[in-house]
C-alpha cells in the first residue's frame, strides 16, 4: 500500500509504503496454531492416558503378586503342612523330662 | 500453462489436503470426543481386607481367580461347545447346552476355575467363550477355624463369620475411571473426565492364635475318633481380657470349598448350640452359696447315700456318698450334695446369681447367631426344677456361656464380654479401630471367687478331674456328663461329656471348656473330655513357654517319681 506524504502548501514530498495487516490471514494462523496445540496436548494426554492405564495394571499386578506370595507363605508356614513334614522326618514332641549333660 | 499457476495450482492443492486432515482431527478430537458413547465407565473392584491371626499370620486374603463366561448369541455350535466346555470344566453338558442355548447377551460358565481347567480352555479357541478375572476369597489354613471365619460369596459379600459380621469394614470401596478403548482393546484414561482409586478394605486382626487354634482342633479330633463321638466343640478364653484365643467346631468346614457346604457344617456350634452342662454347673451354685454367705466350704451336708426323692423323682448319685462337705459336694460331684446346697441357698438367690454370670443372656461376643440359652423365669421353676438346675440339667448354655462364666471365677469375679477381633487396620497400616477389653459386671466378690479356685483346683487333685492335671502348672476346673433329653426324656446312653477349667489356678491365664457331643462307650467328661484339657493346657504350655508355679528342684522330684512309679 503506498501513502503520499504532502508537506507545505500541499507541495508534494514522497511516496512510502504501508504494509496493511491482513486479520483473515492472522486469524487462520492462530486457529491453525491453536489447533496445533490443542493436538499436540490431546496426543500428549492420550500418551499419559495409556501411562495411567499401564501404571494402573502394574499396581493391580504388584499388588496380586503380594497377595499370592503372601498365601503362598501362610500356605508353607501353616501349622497343618509344618506338622505333616514334621512327621515325616520323624519329629516327636519333647519329653517333660530333658537330661542336660 | 504459466509456472505461476502450476505453483498456486499445487499450493491450492496441498492447501486443501492440509485443511482436511486439520479438519478430520479437529473432528475426531474435539467434535466426537464430546459425544457420551465414546468415553467409557470402568469400574476398579476393590480387594478385600485381610484377616490376620493375634501374630500377624494370615487366615484368609483375596486373590484374583479365572472365570469362564459365555455369549451365547455369538456360538456359532452350541453342541461341539457344550461337549468340550463339559470335559474341560468337569460339568453336565445338558446343564451347559441349556445355557448355552439361551441366546442371551452374557452368561457364566463356571467360576474361579483352576490353573488346570484354564490351561484347557486357553488351549482351544471358541468363539463366544471368554476368560474374566474375579476376586476369590482364599483360606490358606484350609479348615483352621473354618466356623469363626466364615466365607464370602461370588459377589464379594461375607455370608458367614467374621466376613459378615465385619463385611462394611473388609469390603472397601470400588472406584471408576473413565477412558477409551483403542484398536487394540488397549483402555486410554482420560485425565479429563473423573478417576476415583479403589479403596482396599480394612485389614482384621483377630485375638485367635492359629498354632493354639491348631492344637485345640486336632486334641478334639482326636477324642472325637476315640470315643466315636457326634461331635465337639472347644474354646479357649483370656480370663482377663476376654479375648477368645481358640474356638474349634467339629467336625470341621473348610471355607474354600463352601459350595458343597450344608448350613450344619458352617454354623459356629460354640455359639448357636445349646446344651445341659451337667455337674459343670455345681461352681456356679457353689459360688451363688458362698457368695450369699449361706455356706462355707467345711459345712457339713448330708447326701443320702447316693439316693434322694423330690416330689415323685428320684436323684441319684454316681457313687453314694453319706457325709460331705460343701466342698467335697463340687469335689467329687455328687448331686444330691448340690441339691441340698441349693435348696439352702432358695431358687430365687440361685435364679440371680445364674443371671449374673450371664446365662440366659447374649454374651455379646462379636459373631453374629449367638444364643441366648434357655433359662426359665424363676416362678415356673417347680421344686423339682430347682433341684435339677443345681447340677445342671434342666437349664441350656453356649460353649462360650459357660466359659465365660468360669472366666469371671478365674478373673476374680468379674464378668467379661468374649470378643474375637482384636484391631481393625487400613491398608497402610494405620489403625482404625481398637477393641478393648469390656467388663460386664461383679459376679461375685474377689474372696468367693478365691475359694471357688481352691475347691476347682481340689477337683483335679482330689475328684473327678484328675486327668486333667499337669505336674507344677496347677490346674483347676470341673467335669460334667449331662444326660441328653429327648421327647421330654433323658437318655441313658447318650450324654454330653465336658470339661471347664483354667490353670494356673493362682493366677488363670487361660480358661479352656472342652465339651464333648456323645462319647461311647464311656461317657464321664473326667474321662473323655479331661485328658483332652490336658493335651490343649500342654501345648499352650509350650508354645508360651509358661514355666511352672514350683520350684524347678519340685518339679523335677514330682516328674522323677512319677518315673520310677512308671518303671515299676
Amino acid at each position: 500500500m503506498k501513502t503520499a506524504i504532502w508537506v507545505r502548501h500541499n507541495r508534494y514530498v514522497k511516496t512510502i509504503k504501508r504494509h496493511r495487516i491482513n486479520w483473515i490471514f492472522v486469524l487462520v494462523l492462530s486457529i491453525i496454531l491453536i489447533s496445533f496445540i490443542y493436538l499436540t496436548l490431546s496426543v500428549k494426554n492420550i500418551q499419559i492416558g495409556y501411562q495411567i492405564s499401564e501404571a494402573l495394571e502394574l499396581q493391580k499386578e504388584l499388588i496380586e503378586t503380594n497377595h499370592a506370595l503372601k498365601l503362598e507363605w501362610s500356605q508353607l508356614t501353616s501349622p497343618r503342612v509344618l506338622s505333616r513334614k514334621a512327621r515325616v522326618f520323624g519329629l516327636v514332641p519333647p519329653q517333660e523330662i530333658i537330661k542336660i549333660k | 500453462m504459466e509456472i505461476k499457476t502450476r505453483i498456486i495450482l499445487i499450493l491450492g492443492l496441498l492447501a486443501a489436503i492440509g485443511s482436511t486432515i486439520l479438519w478430520q482431527a479437529f473432528r475426531l478430537q474435539v467434535l466426537n470426543q464430546t459425544k457420551k458413547g465414546e468415553v467409557l465407565k470402568f469400574s476398579l473392584p476393590p480387594k478385600r481386607g485381610i484377616i490376620y491371626d493375634r501374630n500377624g499370620e494370615v487366615l484368609a486374603i483375596t486373590l484374583s481367580a479365572p472365570s469362564v463366561y459365555a455369549c451365547p448369541c455369538q456360538i456359532e455350535d452350541p453342541y461341539k461347545t457344550a461337549i468340550f466346555l463339559s470335559k474341560a470344566l468337569h460339568l453336565k453338558s445338558k446343564i451347559l447346552l441349556k445355557r448355552l442355548k439361551s441366546g442371551k447377551n452374557f452368561v457364566w460358565i463356571k467360576r474361579w476355575v483352576s490353573d488346570r481347567e484354564l490351561k484347557r480352555i486357553r488351549g482351544r479357541e471358541l468363539k463366544g467363550i471368554g476368560i474374566q478375572r474375579e476376586n476369590r476369597r482364599y483360606y490358606p489354613n484350609g479348615p483352621l477355624a473354618g466356623q469363626v471365619l466364615g466365607f464370602v460369596g461370588f459377589d464379594g459379600y461375607g455370608l458367614e463369620g467374621v466376613e459378615r459380621q465385619f463385611d462394611n469394614y473388609l469390603r472397601g470401596r470400588s472406584g471408576y475411571y473413565y477412558g477409551i478403548k483403542d484398536a487394540r482393546g488397549k483402555i486410554i484414561i482420560s485425565p479429563k473426565f473423573p478417576f476415583r482409586p479403589a479403596e482396599d478394605g480394612y485389614n482384621l486382626f483377630l485375638t485367635l492364635d492359629h498354632r493354639i487354634q491348631y492344637a485345640v482342633e486336632e486334641a478334639l479330633a482326636r477324642v472325637i475318633k476315640k470315643w466315636h463321638a457326634k461331635a465337639g466343640y472347644a474354646v479357649i478364653i483370656e480370663p482377663h481380657t476376654g479375648e477368645v484365643l481358640a474356638l474349634a467346631n467339629y467336625p470341621r468346614f473348610n471355607p474354600n470349598n463352601f459350595r458343597r457346604a450344608r448350613a450344619k457344617d458352617y454354623r459356629n456350634h460354640v455359639i448357636t448350640d445349646t446344651f445341659e452342662p451337667g455337674s459343670t454347673f455345681k461352681p456356679i451354685l457353689a459360688a451363688a452359696a458362698l457368695d450369699r454367705g449361706v455356706l462355707k466350704p467345711y459345712d457339713i451336708i448330708y447326701a443320702e447315700n447316693g439316693r434322694y426323692r423330690i416330689d415323685d423323682a428320684i436323684i441319684h448319685d454316681v457313687k453314694p456318698f453319706k457325709w460331705l462337705s460343701a466342698q467335697q459336694v463340687i469335689v467329687h460331684s455328687s448331686n444330691i450334695g448340690a441339691v441340698k446346697i441349693g435348696e439352702i441357698l432358695g431358687k430365687k438367690a440361685f435364679y440371680e446369681y445364674i443371671k449374673r454370670f450371664g446365662f440366659g443372656q447374649k454374651t455379646g461376643i462379636d459373631l453374629g447367631g449367638e444364643s441366648k440359652g434357655l433359662l426359665r423365669p424363676v416362678r415356673t421353676w417347680k421344686r423339682v426344677d430347682a433341684a435339677t438346675i443345681c447340677f445342671g440339667q434342666g437349664i441350656s448354655v453356649t460353649a462360650l456361656q459357660l466359659a465365660t462364666a468360669y472366666a469371671a471365677i478365674a478373673n476374680g469375679g468379674k464378668l467379661i464380654r468374649p470378643f474375637v477381633v482384636k484391631r481393625i487396620v487400613d491398608n497402610k497400616g494405620k489403625i482404625v479401630k481398637v477393641f478393648k477389653p469390656k467388663i460386664r459386671n461383679r459376679v461375685i466378690s474377689e474372696r468367693t471367687a478365691k475359694r471357688l479356685r481352691e475347691i476347682l483346683r481340689e477337683v483335679v487333685l482330689e475328684g473327678t478331674g484328675k486327668m486333667a492335671e499337669i505336674d507344677g502348672y496347677e490346674i483347676a476346673g470341673k467335669t460334667g456328663t449331662a444326660q441328653k433329653p429327648k421327647n421330654g426324656y433323658y437318655q441313658r446312653n447318650k450324654a454330653i461329656a465336658s470339661f471347664v477349667g483354667f490353670f494356673p489356678a493362682n493366677n488363670p491365664k487361660v480358661v479352656i471348656a472342652i465339651i464333648i457331643d456323645e462319647p461311647c462307650p464311656i461317657r464321664y467328661g473326667g474321662i473323655v473330655a479331661a485328658p483332652a484339657f490336658r493335651e490343649v493346657a500342654l501345648d499352650i504350655i509350650w508354645k508360651w513357654h509358661l514355666s511352672p508355679c514350683i520350684s524347678p528342684i519340685e518339679m523335677t522330684r514330682i516328674l522323677q517319681s512319677k518315673q520310677v512309679a512308671k518303671k515299676e
